[in-house]
């Protein structure tokens, strides 16, 4: 039998999408068998984010209403054959499918994979209540801002309210030196309110911005940190202790010899 | 090792024994928790001596535990050390007499369990009881709390969007996080940190009182007056604070 994990946030744009996108790749990497459905109706993104996007052709609209089959349904990834995409509907909004539908799917992809990672809308409205329908466990993604932890500080309440207990952490975008200066949340400050498991931190790195264009998920990048720090979220997923990764490795000889220079 | 918090009896009545070397507020927890579960050897109501060793509580904290010990039912007889100055040498007295009459001790049977999860049954019989306030309480029906004569305990983070009314006096056991909310026609104790926003005394008690560990909310409502915090001050401050009217004015004072 097959986890499903819901990947949300409340706030939008803390990186929901690169992380449910990073951990099913992650977990597909390690030989999992897994499904990433995208729940973002209206706004869908994970295709883009998997490079799928040129591959949909029926959706989780289809597939809820019986328009379709759910292997149909199912993208088959380019990297892993073991890695399959539901993508949501972009014509459509989030009302076009119900809670017992998402269930629904959710209990019979379960059946079939290990995991399934549920890519949750911004929000609190249906499109959320949408996504946690069928889901084991939660993942929050927030990041060090004051606003996103506020709303997932909501995020998680309602999960609590929803069955979802004990959801876990990952804290997306952290920078070291701004946090060193005090001009950063640190992670110890965001699990103090909290008050929840943290699953990882992930550094602020531009290398997600360019994988996410090119829709190649940063956990195949081995060079990159933020890959790393997602390589080691996969590996607690699947129930490994793996130590925090040290976020201060960033600057290198170099680097450091630089900013001497430059006198910063 | 003895209790932080463990009962005596003399010829006044029981006595309720604090060892100050524990901090204050964890202090606080241990008393209620105490108080529950020796529920029903003391009764309802019960005048409970409150005795501190050595070390005389200040006045602080002597009003924050009288505004536990009320609204868990109970009330304050007087305090032993009265002042700071006879303390050491009642407080020896007290010590060397405490270990000779054990007999005289009484514990409640449950003393070794060491997490006392409350039930989450709602005691039936509760004087006051609103219409408005059982649909508050059957929202909170995941939530391990539990209701006492005149007060409703909740053990449990109060996160943001999460509100909790209650027509009595309110103790939270755990953080209540910005964008919380609580309203009490009674006393508001958070024991750990208040974020959101308190409001005590929402029926127009101005004897109301609020009770933080960390307070650090950014507004305080006391029946009906307001207070917000200063506007760019960012202080982190560690210690348990009282906020109460005082001469028509919200003060807020450190216990």
């Amino acid at each position: 039998m097959g986890e499903v994990i819901v990947v949300t946030s409340g706030k939008g744009g803390v990186g929901k999408t690169t992380t449910a996108a990073n951990i099913g790749t992650g977990l597909a990497a390690q030989g999992k068998k897994v499904v990433l459905m995208d729940t973002d109706i209206g706004l869908r993104n994970l295709d883009v984010v998997m490079g799928l996007e040129n591959r949909i052709v029926y959706d989780i609209v289809d597939i809820a209403n019986g328009n379709c089959k759910l292997k149909q349904g199912m993208i088959k990834d380019k990297r892993f054959p073991e890695l399959y995409l539901i993508p949501a509907a972009q014509t459509k909004d989030k009302n076009a499918v119900n809670e017992e539908q998402v269930r629904a799917i959710c209990e019979e992809l379960r059946q079939e994979v290990d995991y399934v990672i549920v890519d949750c809308p911004a929000g609190i409205e249906q499109g959320f209540k949408n996504a946690i329908a069928g889901a084991d466990r939660a993942i929050v993604v927030t990041n060090p801002e004051v606003s996103a932890v506020r709303d997932a500080d909501r995020i998680i309440g309602m999960l609590e309210a929803n069955g979802l207990g004990n959801p876990v952490l990952v804290l997306n975008r952290v920078r070291p030196n701004m946090v060193k200066q005090g001009d950063m949340m640190s992670v110890e400050d965001i699990l103090e309110i909290l008050a929840i498991k943290l699953l990882g931190v992930i550094p602020d790195d531009d290398n997600i911005v360019i994988s996410t264009n090119r829709g190649e998920p940063t956990v195949l990048d081995q060079q990159s940190r933020s890959g790393q720090a997602y390589r080691n979220i996969v590996k607690r997923i699947m129930g490994e202790e793996v130590p925090l990764m040290n976020l201060d490795e960033q600057e290198g000889f170099f680097t450091r010899l630089m900013k001497l220079f430059k006198g910063n | 090792m003895s209790e932080a918090v463990s009962f005596k009896g003399n010829k006044d009545g029981i006595v309720l024994l604090l060892d100050l070397s524990v901090e204050f507020e964890s202090l606080c927890q241990m008393i209620v928790q105490k108080l529950w579960e020796s529920r029903n050897f003391l009764g309802d109501h019960t005048s409970l001596i409150i005795n501190s060793g050595a070390i005389a509580l200040n006045d602080g904290q002597r009003l924050a535990l009288k505004v536990l010990l009320q609204s868990l039912g109970h009330e304050v007889k007087y305090f032993l050390p009265e002042v700071p100055v006879e303390g050491t040498q009642k407080a020896a007295e007290q010590k060397i007499s405490e270990p000779k009459v054990p007999d005289n001790k009484v514990y409640e049977p449950k003393v070794s369990a060491p997490k006392v999860s409350a039930p989450k049954t709602v005691v039936p019989e509760i004087p006051v009881q609103t219409e408005a306030e059982v649909s508050s309480i059957s929202e909170l029906a995941d939530i391990e709390h539990y209701l006492t004569k005149s007060a409703l305990a909740v053990r449990k983070n109060i996160r943001s969007g999460q509100k909790i009314s209650y027509d009595g006096t309110l103790i939270i056991f755990g953080d209540v996080n910005a964008g919380a909310e609580l309203e009490a026609a009674g006393h508001i104790l958070v024991l750990g940190a208040l974020r959101g926003v308190a409001h005590a005394g929402c029926k127009g008690d101005k004897k109301a009182v609020i009770y933080a560990n960390q307070l650090r909310s950014v507004q305080l409502r006391i029946a009906d007056l307001i207070a917000r915090a200063p506007d760019g001050e960012n202080t982190k401050r560690n210690i348990p604070e009282i906020a109460r009217i005082i001469d028509n004015y919200l003060v807020i004072e450190e216990v």
